[in-house]
């Protein structure tokens, strides 16, 4: 099944380790993985090159709509950065704006970059990653462009007033919906209503203001249903990038590498 | 070998079978070995960790996160992740059930993780020769079984093989204690070198082992040892070695071996087996 490729870059720096997810134009595994071959050596031109150095130790390939799937590789030796100045820690990194639309954008926090790059005061001195940042700006800009893929949100997923609900599990909706079944659609509300908000399917034969729902937790009960909760289609959008923006030094966690064993961890995380 | 990465490993199930997703197996995930190679083909058993949404997610491979575990995601040294146990597609698509047969060792492991591919271990008459012979002994009644029975065997070159099947046909061999049994016990003590696993099954045509008769025992980690095993016979109606209400003092016992075993390198291989059956 050939779907919407991701390509996940893995970064290690010390005791630190993050990942950075990118949509190639891509719908197969073979294109896709030369996409990140290409990819990878424009990536790590962001990365500081001394102190104790950030790298990139592999990417993970996997087709959006699998879900689990996964094709890995490595880099042996691990791809190393190449602008000068010791790294910044990794939880502070440059936050890029990747835009399709004003509506379909998403942020991309670059980490493992260097102390030149950043004031005292913490602001962002473009002038050292000017070339990185061009190159990686006009190689996902393409063409081929790469992708922004982001969970559409009203106004474009419309959000649905429940006009009513009954037992055991069919909704009326104030308008008609449009749901098709095996949609996925979000019951939005307050984290109080814990049953049905959620992520749910539409079930076999909407109707046009009514549906049933199915999923793999569905809820026993749906007569504590508040009627002011909405229901939106959830789905996802790939679009080109068109604009990259590298706007500001920000702050961003990150965790421990990956493939690196460890004890359970603390009830009390420090 | 490498198939995804992550940073806990916890216990999961996982759909195996594209014809029949409603078995689900039991996993672990553990961290391979340092110099473990990747996957080299795209799989559908990487985990779930990454999915972009988590409530729907059709066809093989993780089910959907429930009752997931955390497991400190020690390996079993002997999981070099140098091999790929399986083909591509079945890493893409999931296999058919049933799966088959799949050589294991003693404590689990894929032979084919340790030697080659899948395929490799079905052309093993390429890998080893092998010598094989029964004895026997300890015959409590007064006929000792006779010629042709053993040896039973003398094969170079041989490979694993599913029961019955050449080139271990079954040897028939006759047992006679004349003043008649309450039961039998068939004692197997065989010498081979580490990484062999196999059983031995024999039972008298027309009766029916007990259940769990072809089991493959757990082994110890050291050979050569003794594995005793229990040959009783239905007493029913159409056993051929006797008839209601008593053991038969004589019968034929057919034994075929039956022999799974990899080895991590070809090597000469040596399988004696000593068999004695004892009147009880």
């Amino acid at each position: 099944m050939a779907g919407q490729m991701r390509i996940t870059l893995f970064f290690q720096q010390g005791d630190y380790g993050w990942t950075e997810s990118y949509f190639p134009p891509s719908t197969d595994y073979t294109s896709a993985t030369a996409f990140a071959n290409l990819l990878a050596p424009i990536r790590v031109g962001l990365l500081a090159a001394g102190g104790s150095t950030p790298v990139m130790t592999g990417y993970r390939v996997s087709d959006d709509t699998v879900f689990r799937d996964a094709l890995v590789q490595f880099f042996q030796p691990p791809l190393q950065g190449a602008l000068s100045g010791n790294p910044l820690h990794p939880t502070t990194c440059l936050l890029l704006r990747l835009t399709a639309t004003p509506l379909v954008r998403r942020p991309l926090y670059a980490r493992g970059i260097p102390d030149s790059l950043m004031r005292a005061d913490g602001s962002y001195i473009p002038g050292p990653a000017l070339g990185a940042v061009n190159t990686l700006r006009n190689f996902l800009k393409g063409p081929p462009a790469w992708l922004v893929k982001t969970s559409l949100t009203s106004p474009l997923a419309q959000i649905f007033r429940l006009g009513n609900v009954t037992a055991p599990n069919n909704f009326t909706t104030i308008q008609p919906h449009g749901f098709n079944a095996n949609d996925t659609v979000i019951v939005k509300g307050t984290s109080r209503h814990r049953n049905p908000v959620g992520i749910w399917k539409v079930g076999p034969g909407p109707g046009i203001t009514t549906f049933t729902l199915v999923g793999v937790d569905l809820p026993a009960d749906y007569a504590y249903v508040p009627l002011s909760l909405g229901v939106q289609l959830k789905t996802f959008t790939y679009q080109g990038i068109t604009i990259v923006n590298d706007e500001r030094i920000t702050e961003r966690a990150t965790g421990r590498p990956f493939g690196v064993p460890r004890g359970r961890r603390s009830p009390h995380r420090v | 070998m490498v198939v995804d990465l992550i940073r806990s490993c916890y216990t999961t199930k996982m759909s195996f079978f594209s014809n029949r997703p409603d078995l689900l197996t039991p996993v672990r995930w553990y961290f391979a070995a340092d110099d473990a190679l990747p996957l080299p083909v795209p799989t559908r058993f990487g985990s779930g960790n990454w999915a972009s949404q988590k409530y729907d997610w059709p066809g093989p491979g993780e089910v959907l996160p429930r009752n997931r575990r955390w497991v400190n995601g020690s390996r079993n040294p002997r999981y070099t992740g140098q091999f790929q146990c399986g083909t591509d597609g079945q890493f893409l698509d999931g296999t058919l059930y049933p799966p088959g047969d799949f050589p294991r060792f003693a404590d689990g492991v894929p032979a084919c993780c340790l030697n080659a591919t899948c395929q490799d271990w079905w052309g093993f008459n390429d890998l080893v020769s092998a010598d094989l012979e029964f004895t026997v002994a300890g015959f409590s009644g007064p006929s000792n079984p006779s010629d042709p029975c053993y040896p039973l065997q003398f094969i170079n070159g041989f490979h694993s093989q599913a029961y019955g099947t050449s080139p271990f046909t079954p040897r028939p061999c006759s047992f006679s204690d004349g003043s008649g049994v309450q039961g039998w016990q068939l004692w197997v003590d065989f010498e081979a070198p580490p990484f062999i696993f196999f059983g031995v099954y024999g039972f008298p045509p027309g009766t029916t082992p007990l259940a769990g008769f072809f089991a493959e025992p757990p082994l110890p980690p050291e050979l050569p040892y003794t594995w005793p095993m229990t040959v009783t016979f239905d007493e029913g109606a159409g056993d051929s070695c006797g008839g209601l209400g008593y053991f038969p003092s004589s019968f034929s016992l057919t034994l075929t071996p039956r022999f799974h075993f990899a080895l991590p390198r070809p090597l000469p291989l040596r399988l004696k087996l000593d068999a004695s059956v004892v009147a009880t």
